[in-house]
């Protein structure tokens, strides 16, 4: 049963997929953007005829549902495209920058993830108390602030003011790869993970939080207590395993919005991802990487709803039955 | 009563509490999966890219005679030594590919791949794979004799094959190349191993300007695609790696035919020039183009050059009344401007604005004040005039009628105010800083400018009927064919958007085309402009030099740089391997 | 006693949201009706720091920054104002349609929330910005387009809840049509917690707007605004120019909670149970 429901739920998403790229492939193709113009520069001594050439070449001229098809027949045979502005196929050129940002988007979703986790449960026990004020505050303020805003502090601070982090790069300048080591790697991604971080926990605190006031606050706990189990064990046995999960299908539910933190950190720290990427391509008007890269974040979208989905309805029988029904 | 407005596509309220403790590891389970799935994808990136470097190396040892991996070791070695420099010269080397068959460094920075001339700091063409060339009388037969003894960096010799290769390849694929034209070019051919002789459709003075800007590649090893990232060269130096939009990192072609280059190693950076500027002064840059915003700061160790330019910022000042006309495909345009269609406003401006004073306000003070194009071109205007005629332009408005009668400081003429939009187009601070600078001081001669800062696709769909500030600077002067001719209106993109006609200029300009020596050729330019700049179509502001903070042990040879083209940031690397690091 | 003390804390409340509501229909109106010059160019007061006369100091072209920073939060406010308006109508229908009709319809406006949320909200924005052509028109346009989706959830859930209710299912069997029920029953029930999602949806427009803006999709760069202010200033805090990030950032995030702060209290004044949070 459970099988069937995961499949169901993959050929929805698919089928979603479709539409959202069409979704993103009419608002491109309708875009006033002439492919011409980012191609060829603003200093460009071209001919006329040479400059036919090149809207010939590109195929500019044709309907949208035909360029579309085409697109997506070519997608099938794992062909995005050529970028304009990176003059590469798409496909490398998002290899290599998702690879960047995955990494990136990983780090600060388990750090957002697991110290969420941990400050929301401390402050549900807590509540009330000072830290938990405290808390509060600090995630109203972070919830409010734009994360480029953020970056940008905290790049005055610990980057121009105290020079503690490297300013822009992935890898330190000159360095051949082979002898990058993790650690460059990593000294180079402290800002950006840290902002990201910092832009996302605010949500997890105060959802665990409101959970734990929840689960402390009912019968069944009052029932533990008065069967004698100590604080520790309540935790332990009825408050953690309750909202932990939850937790962790929140955070995948939120893929969108850290996909777009990422993109903002990106671009605040001169991170040479998929974010500063597709500022990038949409500024110079570069249809096939933005096409592309609307694809794989749609993607990236669909597979965190898609766990928070198949996680949301294992765990939740009324959900299970009603699908069943 | 649920009022998350949370994002997520399901509502986490309606959580059951009671849960399993199986559904737990099985949750847990996932994380670990995705986590190490997480790591996994990092790991293998990192392989495939040395995987692709490795196979790259591969190649080129195959193909060359000499034991490339042992050098790349070697200079890796050198990498943390005092003789590699960071330099960081704008995003534009960056944004294209590197390879020359589609229209990489056209403007000549020899630095991996060569032309076969080259232009030298009186912006007079010179020798570079090729010894010496002669041109036909009639004009249509050129003649290149080359260098003999030069091979590229993977040891393959260079030969008049390899220059008919290069030339036939782009014009195979002009669609990738905007910036080499090679639709005048009937036919390249070899004659022995050394000579080359092209054969054009029709006279075309400025083919030498064409082919400076075409590099060669090796006919036998070129490769589109691996060309973007890693061109093989005759050049000083090679790729020895590139990481896209971080770092490319050049080091020295032993193979050379000229010499070898004082600094082993050097890393071109892509940043930001906020993340450059201040990466200098953490002392990680050893070269920083800066713009107009930082030419008053001061960096330790540091010093900065203000080098030569041939770039020019002018505005467009559209000649027609407003009208809809038709290209030659029919297509119907709205175009002119009922403000700077008349001569007066246009003249008005011209010498009446303080070009000084709007640098000072602008760019602090960097640049030369500008009223054509300049004058280490051969070809361009030396006609120059005196600005800042305040009461003499006043007179030629209100001669034409301008004048201010609702005392609101803007003149006007009947109905019609004296006011029109400027685009400061891109993301480009200093044109936006420039145009509204002009804005203020235009506001003496009693004349409203409103700068709008506009993507460069809604600047060109109004190219024709708002004035543009634009950025130009070539050694090749087609540009005055592009900006002046009548024939270029409406016809391409960014030609002659003022609208402006006249048979004079035009038959002037083909003159020039067809002039069968340079002499004649540039006598031709320079009237062509001398009757279009009699009009003023173009309000010519400030010729911008090009700043760099640079190290004070690395000298960058400024007695070789030639005078810098448009694109603020890479001509400083025309000269490379002439850098001496002390 | 209770009742007192309950009493106290609806004004107290109540005084917050005024108060809330005073600073930015302030800034609001004092934005819009601003004198342009207030903020001009003033090339002799270059990049001063802040100063009794400069409040936020001046950039590098001598404007004013605290005048600037009004006007451009003010342009905030107009385009989330406008997001709020569209999104208000466009969610209303759609929310009561889905949950009235049901079937079709609802699988309708679920795919049309789904394919909405599909993307990464910031890559919608710079897509439908870039089909309009970017400047203002775009970022208008974009930020008042998606934001929706969440607001239709709201309704039609809301809606759901009342659709079997026994009043509603009774004026149903009396022959009332549809859009009589929609309107003398849904939408009165609905209207608490739509106004307050609605009130809630204005910082996300603001923060869209100033992001989108940042990375130079949004506002031109002579329009005032937290957005491109803070793109600007990106090349100043390097030389030391920090007044120029820190207060647009700050006067930015002041808005946002302040809209926060108002839709959360009116929630717990509407439904004091949930006060308990």
């Amino acid at each position: 049963m459970r099988t069937r429901n995961i499949l169901y739920e993959l050929i929805r998403m698919l089928l979603l997929l479709i539409l959202v790229s069409f979704l993103a492939f009419v608002l491109i193709a309708k875009s006033p953007i002439d492919p011409l113009v980012s191609y060829i520069g603003t200093n460009s001594t071209l001919s006329p005829e040479a400059k036919q050439e090149i809207v010939e070449h590109w195929g500019l001229n044709e309907p949208v549902f035909t360029r579309f098809f085409k697109w997506l027949v070519n997608i099938l045979h794992g062909d995005m495209g050529t970028s304009i502005t990176y003059k590469k196929a798409v496909s490398s050129v998002i290899i290599e920058r998702f690879s960047y940002s995955i990494v990136l988007m990983l780090l600060a979703w388990l750090l957002s993830g697991i110290l969420g986790f941990v400050i929301g449960v401390i402050c549900g026990i807590k509540q009330g108390g000072i830290y938990d004020r405290i808390t509060k505050l600090f995630c109203l303020m972070v919830k409010s602030a734009p994360t480029f805003w953020l970056g940008l502090m905290f790049l005055v601070v610990f980057a121009v003011s105290l020079g503690w982090f490297p300013i822009g790069m992935a890898v330190p300048m000159g360095k051949l790869k082979s002898e990058v080591t993790v650690w460059d790697r990593l000294y180079h991604l402290v800002l950006p993970v840290i902002t990201l971080t910092v832009a996302n926990i605010s949500e997890v605190v105060l959802y665990t939080r409101q959970r734990v006031v929840e689960i402390i606050g009912s019968d069944y706990i009052l029932y533990a207590r008065a069967r004698g189990e100590n604080q520790r064990q309540i935790i332990r046995r009825h408050v953690l395993r309750n909202v932990m999960l939850p937790a962790i299908t929140l955070q995948f539910a939120s893929f969108s919005e850290l996909f777009g933190g990422m993109a903002l950190a990106e671009n605040v720290f001169a991170y040479p991802g998929i974010g500063t990427a597709t500022t990038a391509a949409a500024l110079s008007g570069d249809a096939p990487l933005l096409m592309g890269i609307a694809l794989i974040s749609a993607l990236f979208v669909f597979t965190g709803n898609l766990i928070a989905n198949i996680l949301y309805g294992i765990c939740d029988p009324r959900i299970r039955e009603k699908e069943e029904s | 009563m649920d009022f998350s407005l949370a994002y997520n596509p399901i509502d986490i309220k309606n959580w059951r509490t009671e849960m399993k403790s199986k559904s737990i590891s099985f949750v847990l389970g996932i994380i670990l999966a995705f986590s190490m799935i997480g790591c996994g994808q990092s790991a293998t990136t990192e392989s495939k890219e040395v995987q692709t470097s490795e196979t790259q190396n591969a190649q080129t040892q195959q193909k060359g005679s000499q034991d490339q991996a042992e050098t790349t070791a070697e200079h890796a070695v050198a990498a943390d030594d005092a003789e590699s420099i960071n330099v960081y010269i704008g995003g534009s080397i960056f944004d294209s590919s590197m390879d020359p068959v589609k229209g990489f460094m056209s403007y000549g920075y020899p630095f991996v791949n060569e032309a076969l001339i080259q232009a030298d700091t009186n912006s007079e063409y010179v020798a570079d794979l090729a010894t010496d060339w002669e041109v036909s009388d009639d004009a249509l037969t050129y003649t290149f004799n080359l260098r003999e003894g030069v091979t590229f960096s993977d040891g393959t010799p260079f030969t008049a094959e390899d220059v008919v290769f290069t030339y036939e390849e782009v014009q195979k694929n002009q669609a990738n190349n905007e910036n080499v034209d090679l639709t005048k070019l009937k036919s390249v051919e070899a004659d022995g191993d050394y000579k080359v002789v092209f054969t054009l459709n029709e006279c075309y003075s400025p083919f030498l300007d064409t082919v400076a800007m075409l590099q060669i590649v090796p006919s036998d090893s070129y490769n589109s695609e691996t060309f973007d990232t890693a061109p093989i060269g005759t050049g000083a130096y090679k790729v020895a790696q590139y990481d896209t939009n971080q770092q490319i990192i050049l080091q020295i072609n032993d193979s050379y035919w000229g010499g070898t280059p004082d600094i082993e190693q050097v890393n071109i950076i892509s940043m930001d020039q906020d993340t450059a500027y201040s990466n200098a002064v953490s002392g990680q840059l050893d070269v920083v183009m800066v713009g107009s915003t930082y030419i008053n700061e001061t960096i330790d160790n540091m010093t900065l050059h203000k080098l030569e330019t041939m770039d020019v910022r002018n505005v467009s000042l559209p000649t027609l009344t407003e009208q809809v006309m038709k290209d030659s495909q029919g297509n119907e345009y709205n175009v002119g401007n009922n403000v700077t269609s008349d001569i007066a406003v246009r003249k008005a401006l011209s010498i009446g604005i303080n070009r000084q004073e709007i640098i000072d306000n602008a760019f602090n003070g960097e640049g030369k004040p500008a009223v054509n194009f300049t004058d280490n071109l051969p070809w361009a205007s030396t006609d120059d005039y005196e600005d800042n005629q305040v009461d003499e332009a006043k007179k030629i408005l209100e001669d034409a009628g301008w004048i201010d009668s609702d005392g609101d400081g803007i003149r006007e003429k009947g109905d019609l105010k004296c006011s029109f939009d400027l685009i400061a187009p891109g993301n480009d601070e200093d044109r936006y800083k420039l145009a509204t600078a002009l804005a203020e001081n235009a506001k003496n001669l009693g004349i409203e400018i409103n700068v709008r800062n506009e993507s460069w696709d809604v600047a060109v769909v109004e190219e024709n009927t708002t004035p543009i500030v634009w950025g130009w600077g070539q050694f090749s002067p087609t540009v005055i064919y592009s900006t002046y001719d009548s024939e270029m209106f409406l016809e391409a993109q960014y030609a002659n958007v003022t609208g402006y006609t006249n048979a004079d200029c035009d038959a002037a300009i083909e003159k020039a085309f067809a002039a069968s020596n340079q002499a004649d050729a540039n006598a031709a330019w320079k009237e062509a402009q001398a009757i279009g700049d009699s009009e003023y179509p173009y309000l010519y502001l400030v010729n911008i030099e090009h700043s760099y903070f640079v190290k004070d042990n690395l000298d960058i040879s400024e007695a070789t740089q030639i005078p810098h083209p448009h694109g603020h940031g890479s001509p400083i690397i025309c000269n490379l391997k002439d850098w001496v690091l002390n | 006693m209770r009742n007192t003390s309950l009493w106290n804390r609806r004004t107290r409340l109540t005084l917050l949201i005024v108060l809330a509501a005073t600073y930015l229909l302030v800034v609001f109106f004092w934005g819009l009706f601003i004198d342009p010059s207030e903020y001009g160019v003033h090339y002799e007061n270059k990049l001063l720091a802040p100063s009794a006369q400069h409040l936020f100091g001046t950039d590098a072209m001598g404007r004013d920054m605290f005048k600037r920073c009004i006007k451009g939060l003010s342009n905030s406010l107009v385009i989330g104002l406008l997001a709020s308006l569209v999104s208000s109508v466009v969610a209303l229908i759609m929310g009561i349609a889905s949950a009235v009709f049901g079937g079709f319809v609802d699988r309708f406006v679920n795919l049309c929330v789904d394919l909405c949320m599909g993307l990464p909200h910031i890559v919608l924005l710079i897509l439908i910005s870039c089909m309009v052509g970017r400047g203002t028109v775009g970022v208008t346009v974009a930020v008042a387009l998606t934001h929706w989706p969440s607001l239709t959830r709201i309704v039609r859930q809301e809606v759901l809840q009342l659709r079997n209710t026994q009043y509603v299912l009774a004026s149903r069997k009396m022959g009332k049509s549809y859009l009589t029920i929609a309107l003398t029953h849904m939408v009165p029930h609905v209207l608490p917690a739509y106004l307050i999602g609605l009130i809630l949806l204005f910082p996300h427009a603001i923060m869209h707007e100033a992001s989108i803006t940042f990375l130079g999709f949004g506002l031109p760069k002579e329009m005032p605004a937290i957005g491109v202010i803070l793109a600007e200033s990106m090349n100043h805090i390097t030389t030391g120019k920090w007044w120029m990030a820190l207060f647009p950032g700050l006067m930015l995030l002041l808005a946002v909670v302040l809209f926060d702060l108002i839709g959360e209290t009116l929630k717990k004044l509407w439904n004091p149970n949930s006060g308990n949070e």
